[in-house]
């Protein structure tokens, strides 16, 4: 793992406002290549937010987002975000629940394979040995979670267990050939054996050489796979370090226990 | 189905198809089932528009209604053109998409019920101005339309009876067929059948929604042109009633009783909505009571439509069983 000295992805004083309501203020984050990065914090600390501003779902309301060699993507639309590099998945699942199991990876596909209407209307030789390759890398990442996915490409979605639908996600997201992924709550609903399946699955992940954000209230999952923790609440970044340093900050248990907590501590 | 039926199957169906004008006894019936064909061309173009990109369309005819004017246009005495058959067909198919991207353009924000109000309008507009646009200069003939059209004729041999319209259009639905097929498993159908489940995670996933969009808007309104230009040739005749609303909720119900998204669905769609009409020919008073009694039970009984992409709904999968067992 190399750590180049310029961060790929770099956040500067991001805020998002909704009305009155400041859900990120001033958020400066730094994510270096080969991280795999936590964000923990209690529910409507802005963490969601932050993923949504991120990939651009919401527009920024005042801030700077440069990742790797484009200089400020903060001003793009989803699809153009998705193309310089960050994937992302959905807290609440929303996989493409009537498409198979394939279609879901090979729909992430779409940005990376360029065959217009008409070579596909004729089936052209371009054409079809595109949509050959795409299946076959799309296996590729089905593979990516063992014997999970693979026998189950031509079921529908909707029809997977829950862990599998977020593993879906996953490789769903992978289709994009991302640089940086975004992981929101990847071990929510997961027993402790999946979860701990999943925790390999996401070093297996960064080491294909991708860089990983997530969200997480699982502290087990935080501790075991992130390289940094970065605590937010109210919109803010409370504060960020190792697990364990931020796990005993008194401004982190304060936040989640409450002020007589952390005097106590 | 195994694949080794399927290999047997489009065989089976193409010649059988080719088959039918040797075993119908008269015109009317083969003029009924070559309606049948035009109907299905359409509703493969409309399922393009509702089924794969899950756009609610509800202004479809005037897709129809374009094509056939074009083609009288240009092959008519009206305007005094007489363009080949073909080339006037592509006319038709190449303006009806422009058209199709046109009236996609302003509603691409929109969804779901505020589309199918927008579309509606565009559908009555067309039918509109069709029946008006002959002051004050002539240009759609008004409510007499257009007649004396030009009847296809290719390489000396020009079209006359039923059964050779049949083979011409079943050769364009059959190619409707294909490249419903074909853009439904490539990039292109990927990109839609996402943008109908959840715009939001397609639009994550990198797809331009836009274009998607669009694209679905001007293939499916190619299709209707087609049918268009076929229907103006084959009825020698256009006028704006063959336009109506009606039409659209026509087309739209082939798609949604055969199965949103399913290809064969939407032809047996359009084969019951042109065919039983004109079994219950004799009850004629009780016709449409009758016919609307019967969707509504299909849609009682089997909402997804009688050959659904979904299927029945699935039972719990036997893999996803062992696997919760092992844990």
């Amino acid at each position: 793992m190399t750590m180049s000295d310029r961060p790929l992805l770099e956040v500067r004083g991001l805020s998002k406002d909704f009305g009155g309501l400041h859900a990120l203020q001033g958020i400066d984050i730094d994510v270096h290549a080969g991280e795999i990065v936590g964000i923990i914090g209690p529910n409507g600390s802005g963490k969601t937010t932050f993923f949504n501003v991120l990939s651009g779902i919401f527009p920024a309301s005042a801030g700077t987002i440069r990742f790797a060699e484009h200089q400020n993507i903060t001003r793009l639309p989803p699809h153009r975000v998705t193309r310089c590099g960050i994937a992302r998945t959905f807290q609440n699942q929303r996989l493409f629940n009537q498409m198979t199991v394939l279609e879901n990876v090979c729909a992430g596909m779409v940005s990376r394979t360029r065959a217009g209407l008409l070579p596909i209307m004729l089936a052209l030789p371009g054409a079809r040995a595109e949509k050959a390759a795409a299946e076959q890398r799309a296996m590729e990442l089905l593979g990516v979670f063992g014997t999970r996915l693979v026998p189950r490409r031509d079921r529908r979605a909707a029809s997977l267990s829950y862990a599998n639908r977020r593993r879906l996600e996953i490789a769903r997201a992978l289709a994009t050939g991302p640089r940086l992924l975004l992981l929101d709550e990847p071990a929510a609903g997961m027993n402790p054996s999946e979860t701990r399946e999943l925790m390999s699955d996401i070093v297996r992940i960064r080491d294909r050489g991708l860089t990983i954000v997530l969200i997480e209230h699982d502290m087990h999952l935080v501790k075991g796979v992130c390289s940094r923790v970065i605590a937010f609440d109210h919109g803010e970044k409370l504060t960020e370090g190792t697990f364990g340093e931020v796990r005993n900050h008194p401004a982190v248990i304060e936040a989640y226990l409450g002020h007589r907590a952390a005097v106590a501590a | 189905m195994p694949a080794k039926w399927q290999r047997f199957s489009v065989p089976a169906i193409v010649a059988l198809a080719l088959a039918i004008p040797a075993v119908v006894p008269n015109a009317y019936q083969m003029g009924v089932i070559t309606r049948i064909c035009l109907y299905a061309l359409l509703a493969l173009g409309l399922n393009i528009v509702v089924g794969f990109a899950g756009l609610l369309d509800l202004g479809y005819v005037a897709f129809f209604g374009i094509g056939s004017y074009v083609y009288a246009f240009l092959a008519s005495p009206h305007f005094g053109l007489h363009w080949p058959f073909l080339l006037a067909l592509s006319a038709s198919v190449v303006t009806t998409a422009i058209f199709g991207v046109l009236i996609g353009a302003p509603t691409l924000r929109l969804r779901g019920d505020y589309l199918a109000i927008v579309t509606l309008g565009f559908g009555e507009i067309t039918y509109i101005l069709l029946i008006n646009l002959d002051r004050p200069i002539n240009i759609t003939g008004g409510p007499s339309g257009i007649v004396s059209i030009d009847p296809p004729s290719f390489l000396g041999i020009t079209l006359r009876d039923n059964w050779q319209y049949y083979y011409l259009i079943l050769a364009l639905m059959g190619a409707a067929v294909a490249l419903s097929r074909r853009l439904r498993d490539s990039r292109i159908g990927w990109a839609w059948q996402a943008i109908r489940e959840d715009e939001l995670a397609a639009q994550v996933m990198g797809i331009n929604t836009v274009a998607a969009k669009l694209q679905a808007f001007a293939i499916g309104a190619s299709f209707a042109g087609a049918g268009g230009a076929l229907l103006a040739s084959w009825q020698r005749s256009v006028f704006p009633d063959n336009f109506l609303f009606t039409e659209s909720v026509n087309i739209l119900a082939m798609v949604i009783l055969g199965g949103v998204g399913s290809i064969p669905g939407v032809i047996l769609g359009a084969a019951l909505i042109v065919a039983l009409p004109e079994i219950f020919r004799d009850f004629a008073l009780y016709r449409l009571l009758a016919f609307g009694l019967l969707l509504m039970i299909l849609m009682i009984f089997r909402p997804e439509g009688l050959l659904s992409f979904k299927g029945p709904p699935e039972e719990a999968d036997p893999l996803e069983q062992v696997t919760a067992e092992r844990q």
